[in-house]
């Protein structure tokens, strides 16, 4: 169909027709903004009941825990006993450490006093040995056969005197490399 | 659009509307979507919290139900590591571990009055010995018990000498004390499970003197025999 409206009404009713298209657009624009704001303020009113409720189960949650006081004192205790066992328990094996002296003595060597010292200030093991043996010999075995011990070092003959009938009187001592570990 | 933009109904608009979506965007956009992160932050850790505190009340609840072994735990627990000295429990406790291994007539040193603090003051220290005559092999069963028994201690030194007929022997040790340090309660999942094995590996040779169960009172002179 021919439009033999003039040029200038032609483009005027395109002018307005576009106008109007756009403040169509506008419009919407708007309305999505208002829909957005009335979203967002639905959300928040959402969030904060769902706070207030999840607010009121804390506050229940915290009475439940004061009912239960005793409880968790007497468990609180246990609990805290539990965390410090291994700073007051013995660690070493005392009964282990005489059995390797044990085994480690020559079958003519004849202990007199052995002594296992924990030293008060550097908390250093010590093991002290004293005997008697017919065999002087027996007595750097002995000093040998400790020095092979794993813990143990500086094993050192302290004396060595020759009593009556032929019999040695020696001491020993030693100290132990895990001394300062508990 | 040539002539659309030479309208002024189009700038007029458009700044209108620019203008409220801008506004919008700076007064209510902006401060809504601060509030709606902070409330979701605040949701997300009151789950958190809930979430922790309904586990801690699990625990609790499981614990509620079985009072007699908590309160015997406690009881295991405060004699292990009492909060006060308690020198004469502690010769209780090694008099009983003595007749266990058949060394009765051992003696037992322990200070009433002479506790020590230990070097971070955390604890306090009672010293205590042990001697008597006693062979080798009952020297090591005495070491292996004192490891567990039911007050915790640390051997510090020991001392055998060769008698006439059997070994003259002496036990050096410690025993500790110190008040309780926590209050509250973690709440953890296995803690029944944990304490209990803990507390049942160690034995215990005496019972703690109750004058609710033993004794007999009341006498019409008293320095009468």
């Amino acid at each position: 169909m021919l439009n033999l409206l003039p040029p200038e009404i032609k483009q005027r009713q395109r002018t307005k027709s576009l106008f109007y298209s756009l403040t169509s657009i506008y419009v919407i624009i708007l309305v999505l903004l208002g829909l957005g704001v009335a979203g967002l303020t639905t959300w928040k009113f959402v969030l904060q009941t769902e706070i207030s409720s999840k607010q009121s189960r804390v506050d229940q949650l915290s009475s439940q825990r004061q009912g239960k006081k005793e409880v968790i004192a007497q468990a609180a205790f246990i609990e805290d006993r539990m965390k410090v066992a291994k700073q007051f328990q013995e660690s070493r094996q005392w009964e282990t450490m005489l059995n390797t002296v044990a085994e480690a003595t020559p079958v003519d060597v004849e202990l007199t006093k052995l002594a296992l010292t924990t030293a008060e200030s550097t908390k250093t093991l010590t093991l002290s040995v004293a005997g008697t043996t017919n065999n002087r010999r027996s007595i750097v075995l002995f000093r040998d056969k400790l020095a092979t011990i794993e813990n143990l070092s500086t094993v050192a003959i302290q004396s060595i005197t020759e009593g009556p009938d032929r019999q040695f009187i020696f001491s020993l001592e030693a100290t132990y490399k895990d001394a300062k570990k508990s | 659009m040539k002539h659309l933009t030479h309208n002024l109904y189009f700038w007029l608009a458009s700044l209108v509307v620019l203008g409220i979506a801008l506004i919008l965007g700076i007064f209510v956009y902006s401060p809504l979507f601060a509030q709606v992160n902070e409330s979701k932050r605040q949701s997300a850790e009151l789950d958190k919290q809930i979430a922790s505190q309904e586990q801690f009340m699990t625990t609790i609840q499981a614990l509620s139900r079985e009072p007699e072994t908590l309160q015997a735990l406690n009881e295991q627990a405060s004699l292990a590591l009492p909060s006060v000295p308690q020198p004469e429990i502690l010769q209780l406790q090694l008099e009983g571990l003595l007749k266990s291994v058949e060394l009765g007539n051992a003696t037992i040193d322990v200070p009433l009055s002479a506790a020590t603090q230990t070097k971070d003051s955390a604890a306090t220290v009672t010293r205590f010995s042990i001697t008597g005559s006693m062979s080798f092999a009952q020297t090591k069963t005495l070491l292996i018990k004192l490891r567990t028994l039911n007050r915790w201690n640390k051997i510090s030194g020991v001392t055998i000498s060769k008698g006439e007929n059997i070994s003259q022997v002496t036990i050096q040790g410690e025993a500790f004390s110190r008040p309780a340090n926590q209050t509250t309660f973690s709440g953890g999942r296995d803690f029944l499970t944990q304490a209990t094995k803990l507390f049942s590996s160690y034995d215990s040779y005496t019972t703690i003197p109750d004058i609710k169960k033993e004794g007999t009172f009341g006498k019409d002179n008293p320095f009468g025999p």
